[in-house]
């Protein structure tokens, strides 16, 4: 395949000029592509471009998949020092652009890490965090804390 | 904001929570806690491919606690001990100082089933975390008799992902009692078993023991129509 350059533009008019093997990682642009192969400039309406890059920069270190153990390790190594670059925040908007554009590695990653993240969460911190709004009673959240509180969550009770 | 994520992709982050955190993130508001994705088996398995791997199993020897682990197919079993010698025990709320004999435990997601014994008291039956130190002591529908004819056993039912523990008694291989942590009540099944339900503690070389008590344990509660499974590889 040759070295074709696509232009993916982002929903605030950023440009990224991309090889297309890269581009393909992100399967919207494989499915237009193969839709109509004369395509070189991408609008990708739902992505910002400060996230679109990040997105670009996971699918540019994981164009060719080698299979050699060393290669995995290399990646997962990467993977992980990736990850550590965003808050939980950025990694709610990252996770939705993998989606919107079905780049299937980063969407398991991301969600991995989001869930690393939000297993030691309160509820408090999870509400606040994903903008849910808390629609317990005192009562009824108290009941909802007791039904499972007495074996996992430690916080509240002292060691007998 | 997760009120914008789109459900699949709320699904894919939460079937990678651990159950134990799952259980607390679900009363972040009524939404999630009657969520029909906590019911779906679909849901239940994804979850339990994607997370199984993440448990290690914990162990009860000489009353202390080991962790295990092993690869997939149980072939190596590695164990270490959890915690410093003497830093954890199960101390008896009746006379406070002292440490309790445990006589049987059965493991599950972390949680120890224990009887333990006592001159004083007898046997008594408790459910320890030994992670945070909490416990709740069960009292049966009947007192304790023969001891060697009662077997128990700490499950869940497996079609909830958070699901309410239960606890299994198997007296005299004729009658089988349910405790429900939920309602803090037993009850009873007006069942003959046909099959036999075996528990005599934990040990070392328990993986296969284990194993046994899922198989027979399915079979028996298949029968009753209630499926429990133990949380073993």
């Amino acid at each position: 395949m040759s070295s074709n350059k696509i232009v993916l533009t982002s929903s605030d008019g950023e440009s990224f000029e991309v090889e297309e093997v890269v581009a393909r990682k992100l399967q919207i642009v494989g499915h237009m592509l193969e839709d109509d192969c004369v395509i070189n400039e991408i609008p990708l309406q739902n992505v910002t471009g400060d996230i679109l890059s990040m997105v670009i920069e996971y699918c540019k270190t994981h164009v060719d998949e080698e299979e050699s153990e060393e290669a995995q390790t290399k990646l997962k190594t990467w993977d992980e020092e990736f990850m550590k670059k965003f808050d939980i925040k950025t990694l709610l908007q990252i996770i939705l652009a993998a989606n919107y554009l079905n780049v299937k590695g980063l969407l398991d990653l991301v969600s991995q890490t989001i869930a690393d993240t939000i297993k030691d969460y309160t509820p408090e911190q999870i509400r606040e965090v994903f903008g849910v709004e808390n629609d317990y009673t005192e009562e009824e959240e108290a009941e909802v804390r007791k039904e499972n509180a007495w074996a996992f969550d430690e916080a509240d009770t002292p060691k007998p | 904001m997760i009120s914008n994520l789109p459900w699949d992709v709320v699904e894919e982050i939460l079937s990678r929570v651990p159950v134990t955190s799952l259980r607390r993130l679900r009363s972040t508001c009524k939404g999630w806690y009657h969520h029909p994705l906590f019911k779906d088996p679909g849901f239940i398995k994804k979850h339990l491919d994607k997370t199984e791997r993440q448990y290690n199993d914990v162990l009860l020897i000489e009353f202390k606690v080991y962790s295990l682990s092993s690869n997939l197919n149980g072939i190596h079993v590695n164990s270490r001990l959890l915690f410093e010698e003497g830093k954890l025990s199960l101390i008896d709320p009746l006379c406070n100082s002292s440490e309790l004999n445990i006589y049987e435990a059965f493991h599950c997601d972390g949680l120890f089933l224990c009887t333990t014994i006592s001159i004083r008291h007898g046997y008594r039956c408790v459910v320890w975390n030994p992670f945070s130190g909490k416990t709740r002591w069960i009292r049966p529908i009947n007192q304790y008799h023969k001891r060697s004819d009662e077997v128990y056993a700490l499950g869940y039912n497996n079609k909830e992902l958070c699901h309410s523990y239960k606890i299994l008694r198997f007296i005299d291989r004729k009658t089988l009692e349910m405790y429900e942590f939920s309602s803090n009540s037993w009850r009873n099944f007006d069942v003959s078993p046909l099959g036999d339900l075996v528990s005599r503690g934990v040990s070392l070389k328990g993986l296969t023991i284990y194993r046994l008590y899922y198989l027979i344990l399915l079979g028996f509660l298949h029968y009753i129509k209630f499926n429990l499974t133990i949380s073993i590889y």
